[in-house]
């Protein structure tokens, strides 16, 4: 796993976090910059799993090798998930579900970098 | 007055927390019982049954059932009553986490708070009975 990488994956989870619970807090519909952002991190949380797959078959692997796939996996999945689920009510519900899938993936992105630390060597 | 759906509005936040317990429940109960099964079968089957309950819960809330909402979210509550407490007392019949240990504390309590809200939630949206 790159940790440049994640780190920064993580920065802009939790900006965008913050940002969508001020949108949520001012009932306001999610601005196309931030939906573009939040998009955007969507693909680079894929392209993050891509890579640490690809590391993994190089033969890099962290010690729990099943859960790190199983975080890898579920943390492509939370923002398309949050996405779809906000759209119906944009403005203060449609946002606070997406800060709530920017903070889940911030979570999971540092616990596949603990995962990832504890390597079997 | 007929009942209100469960999935609009602050319903809709509810859905979306439900949905990350339901995934993160689901992802441990896997790869305990896929990777270390023979450890602690009990502790592993129950930590599959609180995901399936977390999962039915999601979509009940999701589409509205408020039947299988009220019983899956009461279930939690019990489940993390019990299983927390059990695990407080006996911590060697527990000897890997599950999201209901130690009443949730690897999870920030939510999973002890979440079906009170829940509940409360249900409550809230349910319209007078003729």
């Amino acid at each position: 796993m790159l940790d440049a990488l994640a780190n920064t994956l993580i920065g802009a989870a939790l900006v965008l976090a913050a940002l969508t619970s001020v949108l949520s807090y001012l009932r306001r519909p999610t601005p196309r910059p931030v939906s573009l952002a939040v998009l955007g991190l969507a693909a680079a949380v894929l392209l993050q799993a891509v890579i640490a797959i690809v590391i993994v078959i190089g033969g890099d692997r962290p010690a729990d090798l099943g859960t790190f796939v199983g975080y890898a996996l579920a943390s492509v999945l939370v923002l398309p998930a949050a996405i779809a689920w906000s759209r119906a009510e944009p403005g203060r519900w449609g946002n606070g579900v997406l800060a709530v899938g920017c903070l889940t993936l911030s979570v999971m992105i540092v616990r596949m970098g603990q995962l990832w630390d504890m390597t079997s060597g | 007055m007929a009942d209100e759906p469960t999935n609009t509005g602050f319903g809709r936040l509810l859905v979306a927390i439900y949905a990350t317990f339901a995934l993160a429940a689901t992802a441990r109960a896997g790869v305990q019982l896929v990777t270390r099964y023979d450890e602690a079968p009990l502790a592993y089957l129950l930590s599959a049954l609180s995901a399936v309950v977390y999962v039915v819960a999601t979509i009940a809330l999701a589409r509205s059932a408020r039947t299988v909402a009220t019983a899956t979210v009461a279930f939690e509550l019990i489940g993390v009553l019990v299983v927390g407490t059990l695990s407080v007392l006996d911590p060697a019949a527990f000897p890997d986490e599950t999201v209901w240990s130690d009443f949730g504390r690897g999870y920030l309590f939510i999973p002890l708070v979440l079906p009170l809200v829940g509940l409360y939630w249900l409550r809230r949206t349910a319209g007078l009975r003729p």
